[in-house]
C-alpha cells in the first residue's frame, strides 16, 4: 500500500518539478537609467572688477564623469577677484537645485595649493559654495580642490571656513572631490 | 548499572519519590535535577543533539548526549511518557543511576533518523569534528543574533557589519564557503554578500550544532567549510497538555527588547498531530561603544512560524511555514563619499560625527523578508527501508536604502528578490550493522533585480539549476565504525544584465563535480575516542565574482568580477579526539583540521584607482589561487565538585595564499575562552542557581598581507563577562531567568572580523536580562 502511495508522490513531484522548472526563468535585464552620480560639472570664474562688478571675462572648466577637466589648464588673472559659479549635471540636466533644497547638509569647502594662493571666499549662496566670490593671489600655478560635503553638521565650528583643514570634524561624507588646475598671470 | 526491563518503571518511579521522599514537609513546587543521558543501544555512545520528550518537558542533548532537566519532586512517570525523536521509548530501554536517567536508543531507528533530510533533530551522524550547545548554554544566548550564539562554540567566529549584521564563520570559512541547514533546509539568501546575515529568527531556534568537516556528500556545493544545523523544537506529539513558553530579553546597550512567544499541542484522539505557532518581535536603538554612539544602528523584526505534523509509526509528515522581516540601521559613519574619506576616518580611528540615542532607523538601512515554507515526509516502510522527501520553497527580498539624491532618497538602491525551490530525496537501507543512502536532491533558484531604480543593479539577474546524486554507506560496529560517500554534482548558472556603461553582460556556466569523503571513529582506549574525516567539497562562483563590475558604496571600492573564473575545490582532512574521565569530571574534544584549496576564490586588491567626480576609488579584482588552511580547536569541561566547573574554548587558524606565498585576508587571530562557574540548588522551588565568570582572550591578527586592507589588524583585547542565571520551579511551570552583563570593565576595543572597525570600536558594556518561562 505504501509503495502504492510513494509511486503516485513520485509522479505528482515529477509532475510538479517539470512545471517548476519550466517556470524558473530570470526576468530579460533592464536598461539602467543611472542616476546616482553627477556625470558633468562646469565651474565659471568670472571676473569682477574693484567694484565687484562682473565682466565678460569668463574662465570655463568642464569635469566629465571620471574628473578630468577641459581645458586641462585654465589662465586666471593674478590678484584678482572672481564669481566662481559650479554646475552639477547628471544626464545633461543640471541638479543645482536638489543641492538647494539640501542646503543644510551641503556645503563646498575649497583648498589652495599653495595655500596663499586664495587670499579669501566668499560664500554668496545659503553657505552651500554653488555660488561664491574668490580672491586670488600671487602668481604662477593653483590647484584648488573644491570639496562638497553632504550630511555634514554646517553649524560645527570646524564647518565654517572655506578652508577648514578640520571640516571632517564636522561630519558627513564626500559628494565630489575634483581638482583646479590654474595658471596665474 | 544494568537493565532492569521488567521492573524499570518501578524504579524510575522509585527514583522520583526517593526525591519527593528527601524533601517531605517542603511544598509541592519542590523539583529535583534530573541529568538525561541519551545513548545508542548496541555501541552505548553518546546520542548527540536528539531531541527527547519526557513527561511534556522537552530538551536536546548535547555533544556527550546529555541535558539536564528539573521535574517536580511529586512527578510519576507513565508509560508513554519518554519519546526520543519522537519515538515512544520501550520500558527496556529507560533505566536509572543515581540522579541519571538513561535513555537508550536502538542502532536502527538512530541510523534511519540521523541522516534524515526530515528531521535534522540531531547533528550529523558523520565522523565530521561536531559540537552542540547545551539547552543551558541556548538560554544564556538567547536574544542573541545567530552568528553570535554558535560563535560560543570552539571554532566557530563571526563576521560582523556591526552590532547585528554577522555571519557564522567556521574555521575561517564563511559566506558561501559554509552551508547552513535551518530546520533541514539549506538556507538560501543573498549570502554572497559579507554584510547579509542569515536570514533566520534566532528566538526561534531551540539546538544549534556545527559540523566542521567538507559536508558535500550530504548536502552538496558550499559545504566546504562546515555546516550549521539551526533546528526548532520538536513538535509536541502525544503531549497530554498544551506546549506554552514565553521568552523576554532585555539589553541596556541600544536600549533592545525582545519577545518571543510559543503555543502548540498535540491534537486528535491517539495524539498523532501536533501543531506550533511561534512570534518574535524586536526593537533596539542605536549601539554605544565605551565613548560614544554610533549613529543609526537601530534595528527591528517581526517573525513568526508555523508548523503541524502527522506521525504515527508508519510514516511522519510535516509542513512548516515561516516569515522573517528584519530592518536595520547602517552605521552613519560608515557611509564613506571617497578614498580620502575613508583615509581620514581610519586615521581618526572613531566616528566624527558626535552620535547620540534615538530608535528612528534612517538611511542607510536593510530591509530583508525571506519566507521558507517546507513539506518532508519520512515513510518507515520496515525494520530495513526508510525513505525520506523534503520539498521547500524560500522567497528572499532584500532592499538597501543608500544616501541617495533627493528625488530617488525613498527607492532603494538593491531591491533582489530571490526564488529558490529545493526537493531532495533519500532511499535508506539498513541491514545487519550496514545502512546504505541513496539520494538525489534538485534545486531551482531565480535572482532578479527590481528594475527602474536609478542605479546599477550590483549583480545580474540569473536563474540556475543544480542536480546532484550521491551515495553512502556506514558501517558501525560496537568500537569502530566507517562511512564512505560519493556524490555527483550538475550546476547551471544563467546570467544577463547591464552594467554602468550600459552594456549587456552575462552568460551560462555549467560545472559537473564529483566528490568523495572517507571517515572513521574508534574508541581507542576507555573514555578516549577518535574521529577522522576526509573528504573534498566544492563550489561554483557566485555571481558577484563572476559580474562584479562597479563601484561598493558600502566598502568604498571598485569591484571586478571575473566571468572565466573555474569552481572552488577544496579537500579538507579533520581529526577529533574526545576524552571523558570515567566519573566525567574532565571532558576534552580537540579538532585538528587541514584543508587545501586549489581555486580559492578572493578579493585581490590592484593597487590602482578608479578616479570619478566623487574621487579615487581603488580597484579589487576577483582572482583565485591555491591556499592551504590549517588550525586547531580545543574544548574542555572539568568540574572540580559537584559545584564549580571550569570551561575552556580555544581555536587556532592559520591560511596562507601558497601561490603568491602571502597571507589571506579575515581570517580569525587566535583566542582563548575560559569560564568558571558555581551552581548550587538553593531550595525546592530554586534549583541550578548559579554564577559564572568568562573571560575572552583575542589576539591581534599578526599574519597579514599589507596590501589587502585599508587599515592594519586591530590590537589584541580581552573581555569579561559576569552572570547569574537560575531555574523557578512554579506550581508546575518553570521560570529560567538569567542576568548578566557583558564587556563588564567596558574596554574599548577593534575587532577584526568586525567591518565597522574601520570607523569605531566595538560595543561597550551591555546588562542583560532573560527570562524563559514554560507553562
Amino acid at each position: 500500500m505504501y509503495f502504492n502511495k510513494i509511486s503516485k508522490g513520485i509522479l505528482f513531484s515529477g509532475l510538479l518539478a517539470t512545471l517548476a522548472v519550466a517556470s524558473c526563468k530570470k526576468e530579460d535585464p533592464h536598461h539602467n537609467h543611472d542616476n546616482e552620480e553627477y556625470d558633468k560639472i562646469k565651474i565659471h570664474l568670472i571676473s569682477l572688477d574693484a567694484a565687484g562688478n562682473q565682466s565678460q571675462d569668463t574662465v570655463s572648466i568642464e569635469y566629465d564623469a571620471h574628473g578630468d577637466a577641459s581645458p586641462a589648464l585654465s589662465t586666471i588673472q593674478a590678484n584678482k577677484s572672481y564669481r566662481m559659479l559650479i554646475e552639477l549635471y547628471a544626464h545633461d540636466e543640471l541638479i543645482n537645485n536638489e543641492i538647494i533644497a539640501d542646503a543644510a547638509e551641503h556645503k563646498f569647502f575649497f583648498f589652495a595649493t599653495p595655500s596663499s594662493a586664495i587670499s579669501n571666499y566668499v560664500y554668496n549662496d545659503d553657505n552651500i559654495g554653488l555660488d561664491g566670490k574668490v580672491t586670488f593671489s600671487g602668481l604662477g600655478n593653483i590647484k584648488v580642490q573644491a570639496l562638497l560635503r553632504h550630511g555634514l553638521d554646517k553649524s560645527h565650528a570646524d564647518a565654517q571656513a572655506y578652508n577648514s583643514a578640520n571640516y571632517q570634524n564636522a561630519g558627513g561624507s564626500n559628494d565630489i572631490n575634483i581638482t583646479l588646475d590654474l595658471k596665474a598671470e | 548499572m544494568s537493565y532492569l526491563p521488567k521492573v524499570r518503571l518501578a524504579f524510575l518511579i522509585g527514583l522520583i519519590q526517593s526525591a519527593a521522599l528527601t524533601v517531605k514537609g517542603q511544598s509541592s513546587d519542590c523539583t529535583r535535577t534530573i541529568t538525561i543521558v541519551v545513548k545508542e543501544q548496541e555501541s552505548g555512545q553518546p546520542y548527540a543533539g536528539s531531541g527527547f520528550t519526557i513527561a511534556q518537558q522537552q530538551g536536546f542533548t548535547d555533544e556527550r548526549g546529555t541535558a539536564v532537566l528539573n521535574f517536580p519532586c511529586t512527578f510519576k512517570l507513565s508509560d508513554d511518557a519518554v519519546q526520543v525523536d519522537g519515538r515512544v521509548l520501550k520500558p527496556q530501554q529507560i533505566y536509572h543511576q543515581g540522579d541519571s536517567l538513561f535513555l537508550t536508543v536502538p542502532l536502527y531507528k538512530k541510523q534511519l533518523e540521523v541522516i534524515s533530510v526530515t528531521a535534522q533533530k540531531r547533528a550529523v551522524a558523520s565522523y565530521n569534528a561536531q559540537s552542540s550547545l547545551s539547552n543551558a548554554e541556548m538560554l544564556q544566548l538567547r536574544g542573541k543574533s545567530l552568528a553570535a550564539m554558535a560563535a560560543s562554540l570552539a571554532g566557530v567566529n563571526m563576521i560582523q557589519t556591526g552590532a547585528e549584521i554577522a555571519k557564522p564563520m567556521i574555521n575561517g570559512m564563511s559566506n558561501n564557503r559554509i552551508l547552513i541547514l535551518n530546520n533541514g533546509v539549506r538556507q538560501e539568501g543573498q549570502q554572497w554578500g559579507a554584510e547579509h546575515a542569515p536570514e533566520i529568527d534566532a528566538m526561534s531556534v531551540a539546538q544549534i550544532a556545527v559540523v566542521k568537516g567538507a559536508e558535500a556528500i550530504r548536502y552538496g556545493r558550499d559545504a566546504i567549510g562546515g555546516v550549521l544545523l539551526v533546528n526548532p523544537s520538536a513538535l509536541p506529539y502525544k503531549s497530554d497538555q498544551p506546549e506554552i513558553g514565553l521568552s523576554l530579553v532585555g539589553n541596556s546597550n541600544g536600549q533592545k527588547g525582545m519577545a518571543d512567544a510559543r503555543i502548540g499541542s498535540a491534537l486528535g484522539k491517539d495524539k498523532h498531530w501536533a501543531w506550533r505557532a511561534q512570534s518574535s518581535l524586536s526593537r533596539g536603538g542605536n549601539y554605544k561603544t565605551p565613548a560614544y554612539f554610533l549613529d543609526n544602528t537601530g534595528n527591528k523584526s517581526f517573525n513568526y512560524s508555523l508548523a503541524l505534523g502527522h506521525k504515527n509509526d508508519k510514516h511522519t509528515i510535516e509542513g512548516f511555514f515561516s516569515s522573517y522581516n528584519n530592518e536595520v540601521g547602517i552605521f552613519k559613519g560608515s557611509h564613506i563619499g571617497d578614498t580620502l574619506d575613508l583615509q581620514s576616518r581610519i586615521r581618526n580611528g572613531r566616528p566624527f560625527e558626535a552620535g547620540s540615542f534615538y530608535y528612528t532607523i534612517g538611511a542607510p538601512r536593510q530591509w530583508v523578508k525571506h519566507q521558507l515554507f517546507k513539506l518532508n515526509a519520512q515513510f518507515l516502510l520496515n525494520d530495513r527501508w526508510t525513505l525520506d522527501a523534503l520539498y521547500s520553497f524560500q522567497y528572499d527580498r532584500r532592499r538597501e536604502f543608500d544616501i541617495r539624491r533627493q528625488d530617488v532618497s525613498s527607492l532603494p538602491s538593491i531591491d533582489l528578490k530571490l526564488a529558490y525551490q529545493t526537493f531532495k530525496a533519500e532511499a535508506k537501507y539498513k541491514k545487519n550493522n550496514w545502512t546504505n543512502i541513496l539520494g538525489v536532491q534538485g534545486d531551482l533558484y531565480v535572482n532578479n533585480n527590481t528594475p527602474d531604480l536609478f542605479t546599477t543593479p550590483i549583480i545580474p539577474n540569473y536563474d540556475s539549476k543544480a542536480l546532484g546524486i550521491f551515495a553512502l554507506s556506514k558501517l558501525l560496529r560496537p568500537k569502530t565504525g566507517w562511512e564512505i560517500g560519493l556524490r555527483y554534482d550538475y550546476y547551471n548558472l544563467n546570467a544577463a544584465g547591464y552594467n554602468s556603461r550600459n552594456e549587456y553582460y552575462g552568460g551560462q556556466h555549467t560545472f559537473g563535480k564529483l566528490n568523495a569523503s572517507i571517515g572513521m571513529s574508534t574508541d581507542i582506549l576507555d573514555g578516549l575516542q577518535w574521529f577522522s574525516n576526509i573528504g573534498t567539497a566544492w563550489r561554483p562562483p557566485t555571481v558577484n565574482e563572476l559580474y562584479s563590475s562597479g563601484l561598493h558604496h558600502g566598502a568604498a571600492q571598485y569591484e571586478l568580477g571575473d566571468s572565466t573564473l573555474d569552481a572552488e575545490q577544496s579537500v579538507k582532512w579533520i581529526n577529533s579526539l574526545k576524552w571523558e574521565s570515567k566519573q566525567k569530571r574532565l571532558q576534552v574534544q580537540l579538532d585538528a583540521y587541514a584543508q587545501y584549496f586549489g581555486n580559492y576564490i578572493y578579493l585581490d586588491p590592484s593597487l590602482s584607482y578608479v578616479q570619478s567626480l566623487r574621487g579615487a576609488f581603488p580597484v579589487f579584482n576577483y582572482k583565485s589561487t591555491q591556499a592551504f588552511f590549517w588550525g586547531v580547536d580545543l574544548h574542555g569541561k572539568w568540574s572540580f565538585n559537584d559545584h564549580l566547573g571550569y570551561d575552556l574554548k580555544a581555536s587556532l587558524i592559520r591560511a596562507r595564499d601558497i601561490s603568491n606565498s602571502n597571507y589571506l585576508p579575515f581570517i580569525p587571530s587566535d583566542r582563548l575562552s575560559q569560564t568558571l562557574s558555581y551552581g548550587t540548588k538553593v531550595s525546592g522551588q530554586v534549583s541550578n542557581l548559579g554564577i559564572w565568570l568568562r573571560n575572552d582572550l583575542v589576539n591581534r591578527q599578526g599574519r597579514y598581507h599589507a596590501n589587502s586592507d585599508y587599515a592594519p589588524p586591530p590590537e589584541a583585547y580581552s573581555l569579561f563577562a559576569l552572570g547569574l542565571s537560575s531555574s523557578f520551579a512554579l506550581k508546575g511551570s518553570t521560570l529560567n531567568l538569567n542576568l548578566a552583563v557583558e564587556n563588564v570593565f567596558n574596554t574599548e576595543y577593534k575587532d577584526y572580523l568586525n567591518r565597522y572597525r574601520y570607523y569605531a570600536h566595538d560595543i561597550g558594556r551591555n546588562f542583560s536580562i532573560k527570562i524563559n518561562y514554560l507553562f
